[in-house]
């Protein structure tokens, strides 16, 4: 009689795990359409980089809706679906695959960059356009991404001078552990010598770290007057200005420049980095119509829970406009000619101004040097003009199916 | 020199502070309580609820407590308590409650980090060539006041005595007519409240986000178990290992200088297995 | 290992032995079956949670039944990712070197693995249950970190991901990952219903018991870990194989913490249960994530807690227990008592003593718990030593059976010097001793303690069970005698006190000591079974030629069976003879009693 029981039950559980498999697999066949799109947008809500994730994805409901307001896309509707990728790369591989079994036709994603080279091949083998939407270091040239945010060569020298006009030459870097960080200071450092600045010091902490001070008296003890800092993510950038500023560091240099210190996370700094210099392709701040456009339709739409803007969620915004021009112009989602149209497309009414993709897969922009205020905002103080990335891809990608 | 000692002063105080919390949940109820740094984010986002209704900081540093006692003790209650006896799974409620804590402040405050109010603002002063922010000076007042605080109430105070019988006869204590039940929830309830108010302590240098209390777990974890059961101990835990990650930061590399938080204490345990406690207790 | 580790609850109700080969067979035709069906995403999903089942299965074999806790996971599958992706980038993306990063990084976590060993479980100094789990978790941190360093080996934080990899369709992956699965979960099973799947759990339930019965646990333990991380490592190759994702997030806490958790939801000690655990939560984390990717989290935490809360066994033995089946995957030794007697043993000839006490000192700092004892036991002596409480009768016995514990003196075995040696060691000598709280194994029968004291510090086999058990027979005249076969297949922890006292006696016996050492043997029993133990005593002594030693309060039974008292106060050997000696003489009267009034002035 047990024997039975316990075969029932065995099966029945079997069963159970064979239907929900099964649901699973239906679930993820989605059907094809033939007008509008779909836009998967990819970035963190959870884990160590979540900060910054909910700005993006205001920017990108935003533009969604404004392109629908326009008549979509194909003469349907542009969608958007949504995804955390918990700051982890190899979750982020698998929630990619769930969008591609979902059919989306593009993809556009603010994640870090070790999630970029971990989920881009997923991409490639579907072969699906993807659009990151980031400020990053640059160099990379798949044939089916194009960057849509600033890249450091861009930035870094004009920066520099910029900086040594202010009349400061002797340089200490404080960056972030990461390739981003090594890299940046990689530049720094060639830049350097030619513009007559010397660097005293240079001190890369993990993340997460909670004490700076005494890398603060490193600082102060190396004579240095120029402090550059390339520290990766909000938590560090906070906790370093906080403390440099209450231990008096701050006041006692000429000059001090960020490079990733941006609007978001200026205002949870408050008055503490004023005074120090950010460079970007875009601020908050910034006066010009078109970006008060964006930030009065932001408001519009989200009222009092609009998240700050800033050079890691704008992007987004202009990303999905880029894509919906680009459909739209090449009368069709396929990949090839999507790709083709997304470097000849230009999306005009971008809170930077025009903004257009090159084949060479990045794009130029222009480049403002803004000044941290009291009142934890940024002000623009000068604007570099429009600058031309350097060649990253050499040659330039095709526009066909990928390897 | 003398800049090296303040910062090993300062450091150390943040670290004693913030470990409190999790040496008296640990001392009297042997309870690991991983939900610790969504307590300290606790304290932190307390903080932020005063500076955005425009309230004086001063009143983050009573608050927060509060707060963190308030949630302790629904926390026991519901949680702990229904898993006495069994401490690793004590381990990982806490931590799932680690990150409903977090969704929750995520979801009402928003995921980026937060502007604060300081308690104490204002340029830094010099004593002997040395610059002393008002802010250190007040972490360091903080932390000192609680150690003695806590010492005297702990040897001199009825509660400080029960605490101490329950730490070391559970049973014993029972039997003699003291209600376990209630002093372990007291007992979380103020490990929390520690938490929270080392969360409003540490905003002025740190950033004030969801994940704000996560470095810290593991850090107070490592400076409590150097230490073992004792507040003394944890005094000089707090100080070795504060000193030796600014000193090895500034002479090495800040890498190695985080790392050693966690390696020294590794390697001291393997041949102290009581942790620093076992130097000070009388032959 | 403490009772901290043990599972709440072994459920009873044991498998037919038709019923674990149906069961496979229909776990067998849902696992392999779709794969011919079975779309590219699903396909691709499941090879991954897969990989995370047999990491889990595995850690249920470290933690649910050796009763490690250990953070170690994610470093051991970082090894394995980060060696095939260094393999693939730097070397040679090949099958031949695919197979060669295996090799490596099973090479490389055995010897990790082995290392932290020899730190947590070799030391002589009594550690926290936990200090294995603060040594993994710093280890994994460390892990981390070293990663970032090497950068132009390792990628540094981006990582190695998006390489070039073996090309083969995702259902010929999950084809692969599907037979390991059940080929893993297959040989964990086995190996856990074998006899050393008993010496497994004994060690969790006791370890100190079982070192006092010649087994060497921390060579098992280490070994178990190592052979276990290994595999996790060879997991991680083959996660970074198929996926191409390597990044320093896979070597952090994140993928050790999930893997615990995925150990607890399932049930710990039941190897389905964590697989189960770590398939679902792996499969569902996409879906979770693009339908609620601002809540899932919270949703996940919600999930642990309730789990904790609720289903404190795990969410498969609770299912399972409700629909009334249980979990128990081994086979139970039929219902009879039945074991075999052996022969007597010969004892190697030798007329010397065979326990032999050197000038003894044992002192805590300032404290002298012992001070010069010297004493010599003979075969067939059933030797009593007696004293006021705190004099240092339990201290001796540590010293006798621990080679650590004196602090100056020579204590031989037979002839052999115990030197330093730890109980294991100096037990395979020939010392047994039974402690005054009866110390067996918990969870298990009568039968299998019984049956782990006759090993003899041997390792048992891998994968078989026996079912034959041949006991020494001064352990069959105790099992007879105090009416052990009555609960031959009665956890240990559900008989009665005096059964458990004589269930530990039988267990020393059975290792066949030269020397027997009881401390309080009669401690709670009633008259008849304390009569019945004396009886046994004496017998055992003159037929087997043993020598007991026995730390006896009940003076009665000390004179009624003893050959010789031993007095000892304040840690000083005071008397030493017959028991008409030793009650006439004055020296213990006054120790004992003290003097009267008239004797002092006197």
């Amino acid at each position: 009689m047990r024997f039975f029981m316990v075969r029932k039950y065995a099966l029945s559980l079997g069963l159970v795990a064979a239907s929900a498999m099964g649901v699973c697999a239906w679930k993820a066949q989605a059907e094809p359409k033939e007008k509008g799109a779909i836009v998967g947008f990819v970035t963190e809500f959870s884990g160590n980089i979540s900060l910054i994730g909910e700005a993006g994805m205001q920017s990108a409901q935003l533009a969604v809706d404004e392109v629908n307001a326009a008549g979509g896309v194909l003469g349907g509707k542009l969608e958007l679906k949504v995804a955390d990728d918990a700051s982890d790369p190899g979750t982020a591989l698998q929630v990619w695959e769930k969008l591609v079994a979902e059919r989306v036709d593009a993809f556009i994603f603010r994640e870090t960059s070790a999630a970029r080279v971990a989920v881009l091949p997923v991409a490639e083998k579907a072969n699906i356009p993807a659009i990151y939407a980031n400020a990053y270091e640059g160099g990379d040239c798949r044939p089916i991404l194009y960057t849509a945010g600033e890249i450091e060569p861009q930035k870094v020298a004009p920066y520099l001078k910029f900086l040594k006009s202010k009349g400061a030459s002797k340089i200490f870097i404080v960056a972030g552990d990461i390739n981003w960080g090594r890299i940046v200071t990689e530049m720094v450092r060639k830049a350097a010598p030619e513009l007559g600045l010397s660097i005293l010091g240079e001190e890369f902490t993990p993340y997460n770290t909670t004490d700076y001070s005494p890398v603060i008296t490193k600082i102060r003890n190396s004579g240095a007057d120029l402090l550059i800092s390339a520290l990766g993510g909000t938590p560090d950038n906070v906790a370093f200005f906080k403390q440099t500023r209450s231990s008096g560091l701050m006041q006692s240099l000429k000059v001090v420049g960020n490079l990733a210190l941006d609007d978001t996370t200026l205002a949870a700094v408050g008055s503490a980095a004023k005074g120090s210099y950010m460079v970007a392709s875009y601020f908050m701040t910034d006066p010009s119509e078109a970006n008060q456009k964006y930030l009065s339709a932001l408001k519009a739409k989200f009222g009092n829970n609009m998240k700050v803007p800033g050079i890691y969620s704008e992007p987004v915004y202009d990303s999905v406009h880029l894509y919906a021009l680009a459909v739209n112009r090449a009368g069709t989602t396929e990949t090839s000619a999507v790709l083709k149209a997304l470097s000849e497309v230009e999306f005009q009414a971008s809170p930077k101004g025009v903004i257009r993709l090159t084949p060479d897969r990045h794009a130029a922009m222009p480049i403002y040097i803004a000044q941290a205020t009291a009142e934890g905002t940024y002000k623009v103080v000068e604007s570099l003009g429009v600058q031309q990335p350097p060649k990253q891809c050499n040659p330039e990608p095709p526009f066909g199916m990928p390897r | 020199m003398l800049e090296h000692l303040l910062n090993v002063v300062t450091t150390a105080s943040v670290f004693f502070t913030v470990s409190t919390g999790l040496l008296i949940v640990l001392s009297v109820m042997g309870v690991v309580n991983l939900a610790h740094g969504a307590f300290l984010t606790i304290g932190g986002y307390t903080a932020v609820v005063v500076s955005q209704s425009g309230w004086s900081p001063w009143s983050s540093l009573l608050l927060a407590p509060t707060a963190g006692f308030v949630f302790g003790l629904a926390t026991e209650l519901i949680v702990v308590r229904s898993l006495y006896g069994r401490p690793l799974d004590t381990i990982l409620a806490t931590w799932g409650l680690a990150m409903i804590v977090t969704q929750v402040l995520s979801d009402r405050f928003g995921r980026s980090a937060h502007f604060v109010d300081e308690v104490v603002s204002g340029d830094p002063f010099v004593v002997a060539g040395v610059f002393v922010s008002p802010y250190r000076a007040l972490v360091i007042a903080i932390a000192v006041l609680l150690g003695v605080g806590l010492t005297l109430v702990l040897r001199w105070t009825n509660v400080g005595i029960i605490a101490r019988a329950v730490t070391l006869n559970p049973g014993l204590a029972r039997v003699l007519g003291i209600n376990t039940g209630r002093v372990n929830s007291i007992t979380f309830a103020v490990g929390c409240a520690l938490a929270a108010f080392a969360g409003a302590v540490i905003v002025p240098m740190s950033s004030v986000d969801p994940n704000m209390g996560t470095p810290w777990v593991i850090t107070a974890f490592m400076v409590v178990l150097a230490a073992g059961v004792s507040l003394p101990a944890l005094g000089i835990s707090a100080i070795g290992l504060a000193a030796a990650q600014v000193l090895v930061t500034y002479y090495v590399a800040p890498v190695i200088g985080s790392l050693l938080v966690i390696a020294i204490p590794v390697l001291l345990l393997r041949f102290v297995p009581n942790g620093i406690e076992t130097f000070l207790k009388p032959r | 290992m403490s009772n901290l580790n043990a599972p709440l609850q072994v459920s009873k109700i044991s498998w037919q032995g038709r019923l674990p080969l149906f069961l496979y067979s229909v776990v067998a035709c849902t696992i392999l079956a779709p794969s011919l069906g079975l779309g590219n995403y699903l396909s691709g999903l499941l090879v991954q949670a897969f990989i995370f089942g047999i990491v889990a299965l595995v850690t249920d074999v470290i933690w649910g039944y050796l009763g490690i806790l250990t953070f170690a996971s994610s470093a051991m599958f970082g090894i394995g990712a980060y060696a095939l992706g260094i393999m693939f980038v730097h070397v040679s993306p090949t099958l031949g070197g695919a197979i060669l990063a295996v090799l490596a990084a099973i090479l490389v976590a055995g010897l990790v693995s082995t290392a932290i060993g020899w730190l947590a479980f070799y030391s002589r100094a009594k550690l926290s249950e936990f200090y294995l789990a603060v040594v993994t978790l710093g280890a994994s941190i460390l892990f981390g970190q070293a990663v970032l360093w090497t950068g132009t080996l390792t990628g540094g934080s981006n990582g190695l991901s998006g390489f070039a990899t073996l090309s083969l369709s995702n259902q010929a992956w999950y084809a692969v990952a599907a037979a390991a699965l059940l080929i893993s979960g297959s040989i964990a099973l086995k190996i856990l219903s074998s006899d050393f799947g008993l010496l497994m759990r004994a060690i969790r339930d006791n370890e100190m018991r079982c070192r006092y019965l010649s087994i060497k646990t921390p060579g098992v333990k280490t070994a178990v870990f190592s052979v276990c991380n290994s595999l996790i490592a060879a997991m991680g190759a083959f996660y970074a194989l198929f996926t191409t994702v390597v990044a320093p997030s896979l070597v952090g806490l994140t993928l050790a913490t999930n893997v615990l958790i995925w150990v607890i939801l399932g049930g710990r000690a039941t190897i389905v249960g964590p697989a189960l655990a770590a398939i679902l939560v792996t499969a569902a984390t996409p879906q979770l994530s693009t339908t609620m990717p601002l809540y899932w989290q919270g949703l996940l935490g919600l999930v642990f807690v309730l789990g904790v809360l609720f289903l404190p066994r795990g969410v498969l033995p609770t299912i399972l227990s409700a629909v009334g089946m249980g979990m128990r995957f081994w086979s139970r030794q039929p219902a009879a008592a039945r074991f075999d007697i052996g022969s007597h043993l010969r004892h190697a000839e030798g007329t010397g003593p065979v326990l032999q006490i050197e000038a003894v000192s044992k002192n805590f700092g300032s404290f002298k718990a012992l001070t010069n004892v010297s004493l010599s036991v003979q075969r067939g002596e059933l030797l009593s030593i007696v004293g006021p409480n705190g004099a240092g009768k339990t201290s001796l016995v540590r010293c006798i059976s621990d080679g650590n514990e004196r602090s100056s003196g020579l204590i031989r075995v037979g002839g052999t010097s115990i030197g330093q040696n730890p109980p294991d060691c100096v037990a395979a000598l020939g010392v047994g001793r039974k402690f005054q709280t009866a110390s067996v194994f918990e969870t298990l029968t009568v039968a299998e303690c019984m049956q782990i004291a006759t090993w003899k510090g041997k390792i048992p086999n891998l994968f078989r069970r026996s079912h034959n058990l041949t006991l020494a027979p001064a352990a069959a005249e105790v099992v007879n005698a105090l009416d052990l076969n009555s609960v031959w297949n009665v956890a240990a922890r559900d008989i009665s006190h005096g059964q458990r006292q004589a269930l530990e006696l039988a267990m020393v016996l059975a290792q066949e000591p030269s020397v027997v050492i009881l401390d309080e043997p009669t401690a709670g029993l009633t008259v008849q079974e304390r009569t019945m133990v004396g009886e046994v005593l004496s017998r055992l002594v003159a037929t087997e030629q043993l020598a007991v030693i026995l730390i006896e309060h009940d003076f009665e039974f000390v004179k009624r069976i003893s050959t010789r008292v031993v007095v000892l106060v304040a840690g000083k050997l005071l008397a030493d003879g017959t028991i008409k000696e030793v009650a006439s003489s004055k020296l213990v009267r006054e120790a004992y009693l003290g003097r009267s009034y008239k004797e002092r002035i006197a």
